[in-house]
């Protein structure tokens, strides 16, 4: 109904009935779910909000929520394109190919794909954050917090960000506690608050004691709450779905990457195609300076202790300025025992290009395997 | 394997297992009265959306915790006693019973063909929720309490099993009590010899459009309250989003055909579909797993399974004719 009504918009924008005709940039956004879930859709959707906030008229913005990934997803794109859109921000990995197959009939128009790798022409950029930083602290605030040292890993699919979170997550984990085994199960959806509840009982009733997600719905969270059990928040702060469970959210803040990138495609400025990935971690340049697109939510200080809150809060002020990266080299290996090629030739960490954009290993200490 | 384990693994099978059960009973009765209902699932869904908004009603006097955007309270913070989840699940069915009336009118009254009817009857109900239900998803709805509350350690690896909601055996013992009220009663029989031939029965002078309208209603209160599981219950937390039956309604469907109309074996169906549910996430870590496992079979297992047996089933014609309603589906035109 909503995606309907919001193509009625598109359409009366394009046609100049609507106010939003004076615009002098029209801004559209494919959403892999519905606005209200909570997480990750419902984050973009605030970026939405900031751009209107930020530029007033001169910018119009429309969405289309419930967007499927995959094929499907061509016809949605191509509906922002064929209406006017100057600039369309596509918010799942899912949407990688459809958008690439768009942005090569609308060559006027520019998109933005976030967290994907392909940019086969000029008008496309990509962008993602450096989520694996949040879940460093997650490891640490785990290995400390279990009692059982098992750690239930909600995982949705087994692409490079999902397998990068968890190979994060399980480094710092296991570095604090070497006893700790991660459980990770895969129930292949962004959005499905049922499944994400069964596998997070899954977890529990095989031990974990700890519920982390990358998945969106605030369902695990609300599972760990009635099974006591603690959890972390994805996305957006969970906080609130499990007073007691909950220890701290990773949220994504797409806010000024999205002003960033209207004002430069107001400016003429705006670039993509084959160098343009912009990848922001807790900082926005890595180093310290200005604000990324990750942020550590509601720690809930009260279950942590004192002593637990300082230390991961010293960490996330390490991983901001750059002083710690999530995956050091030192001791590094994959699950098969071999040294990653760039820390065989001296590197202090694993670096984002190529090694993080694409890999697909997990890292020693992972019992379970990749599914295919 | 642990015993506990193995008890966990049975709470989540009953949990998977009632909400079909219950609309699986409703649509028992109404195909023995020899009409065919396929709108389970869109009776379901109104009643899961009903049971959420009701819910969230009725709780907020006794909110607790302010939500953050100042109305209503936090996600199930606050707790539903007994006696108001009971009037929320009665008002879901009310749901259901109101919907299936629609579709008694439309087939009893109008004579329209019941599968035609039956499936605009679903897509109805689908298309109101999403019309009706969309960005409710973060309403204040309390968190249903438990039987055993915090004394739930007390009772062992038992703990877990008792306190699952009392719906999930009020519906194992309903279900097997109309097994036996369709071939013990009076009433039973009547509705039995109005699904085998409603010609004949109504030459007896049997009220053939009456119990078939009780029959159809009776349907559609136990699939909006299967609904009210679905939204209330069954992930332990109030939850509603568009689409949550995610094909229910059809499983209940299939459960009949795969119980060839039979109440123990329907209970004993559903069992099997609540188990091949909750395996998708157990057996995801079985060592040794070949790797189209995970991501291919174990999702598809609870629609293979049903496909499977019904497929064994049908090799067998008679014993489908022998609990079939005969007049199943088939336009009743009394004085033709």
């Amino acid at each position: 109904m909503k995606r309907v009504l919001s193509l009625f918009t598109a359409a009366a924008l394009s046609l100049g009935f609507a106010t939003g005709a004076s615009a002098e940039l029209k801004v559209g956004f494919i959403y892999v779910g519905p606005v209200e879930d909570l997480g990750w859709t419902f984050r973009h959707d605030e970026g939405r909000k900031a751009i209107e906030k930020h530029f007033g008229n001169k910018v119009s913005t429309t969405f289309i929520e419930n967007v499927p990934e995959g094929p499907a997803a061509v016809d949605a794109i191509t509906d922002l394109a064929e209406t006017g859109h100057d600039l369309i921000f596509t918010t799942s990995f899912g949407f990688m190919n459809p958008t690439n197959t768009v942005a090569a009939n609308y060559p006027k128009v520019k998109f933005e794909h976030a967290t994907g790798f392909t940019r086969n022409t000029d008008n496309i950029a990509t962008f993602s954050a450096r989520f694996y930083e949040g879940r460093v602290i997650q490891g640490l605030i785990a290995s400390k917090m279990t009692k059982t040292n098992k750690i239930g890993y909600i995982a949705s699919f087994p692409i490079p960000e999902v397998i990068r979170g968890i190979n994060a997550f399980t480094l710092e984990a296991r570095k604090h506690n070497p006893n700790i085994e991660v459980d990770i199960r895969w129930v292949f959806s962004w959005f499905d608050p049922a499944k994400e509840a069964e596998a997070a009982t899954a977890l529990i009733d095989a031990g974990a004691d700890i519920i982390v997600q990358h998945t969106d719905s605030p369902a695990p969270v609300q599972v760990a709450e009635s099974r006591g059990v603690y959890a972390f928040g994805q996305a957006s702060d969970m906080s609130r779905f499990g007073p007691n469970a909950h220890l701290v959210s990773i949220v994504d803040n797409w806010d000024s990457y999205y002003i960033d990138r209207v004002q430069a495609a107001l400016d003429g400025t705006w670039s993509g195609g084959a160098t343009a990935d912009t990848w922001w971690g807790l900082s926005k340049d890595g180093k310290g300076n200005g604000i990324g697109m990750v942020e550590m939510a509601s720690y809930n200080e009260k279950v942590l202790g004192s002593a637990l809150y300082a230390e991961a809060k010293a960490l996330e002020t390490a991983l901001f300025k750059g002083d710690r990266h999530a995956f050091p080299c030192a001791g590094l290996k994959k699950q098969d025992g071999s040294i990653p090629e760039e820390c065989a030739s001296g590197a202090p960490h694993l670096v984002d290009f190529p090694t993080l954009v694409t890999k697909d290993w997990y890292i020693e200490g992972i019992t379970q395997s990749i599914p295919k | 394997m642990e015993w506990a384990y193995l008890v966990l693994t049975l709470v989540s099978v009953l949990n998977f297992a009632t909400p079909l059960l219950l609309a699986a009973t409703g649509e028992l009765v109404v195909e023995k009265s020899g009409v065919l209902n396929l709108g389970v699932e869109g009776m379901m869904i109104v009643g899961a959306m009903t049971a959420y908004f009701v819910g969230a009603h009725i709780d907020l006097e006794v909110c607790t915790v302010p939500h953050f955007s100042g109305v209503g309270c936090l996600v199930g913070t606050s707790s539903l006693p007994f006696e108001r989840f009971a009037m929320v699940v009665l008002t879901a069915g009310l749901a259901g019973v109101a919907l299936s009336l629609l579709f008694a009118l439309l087939v009893l009254g109008f004579r329209s063909n019941q599968v035609a009817t039956g499936l605009g009857l679903t897509l109805l109900g689908l298309t109101l929720t999403n019309a009706l239900g969309a960005g409710s998803g973060d309403l204040k709805v309390g968190r249903v309490e438990t039987v055993l509350g915090t004394t739930v350690n007390e009772w062992g690896i038992w703990g877990p099993l008792l306190n699952m909601n009392p719906m999930v055996w009020l519906t194992i013992g309903l279900c097997f009590a109309v097994g036996w009220a369709l071939t013990h009663t009076r009433l039973g029989l009547i509705i039995r010899a109005i699904g085998e031939n409603h010609d004949s029965a109504h030459t007896l002078g049997l009220p053939v459009v009456w119990i078939r309208l009780g029959a159809i209603s009776f349907g559609g209160l136990c699939a909006g309250m299967a609904g009210a599981y679905l939204s209330m219950i069954q992930i332990g937390a109030p939850l509603w989003k568009e689409g949550i039956t995610a094909g229910a309604g059809w499983l209940a469907l299939a459960l009949i055909l795969f119980a060839t109309w039979r109440a123990e074996r329907v209970v004993f169906g559903a069992l099997i579909f609540g188990f091949t549910l909750a395996l998708e996430l157990r057996l995801q870590t079985l060592p040794g797993l070949p790797s189209w496992f995970v991501p291919w079979l174990l999702p598809s297992l609870p629609y293979l399974i049903p496909i499977v047996v019904l497929t064994l089933i049908s090799l067998d014609a008679r014993a489908i004719r022998r609990n079939a309603p005969a007049s199943l589906g088939k336009l009743f035109e009394p004085g033709s």
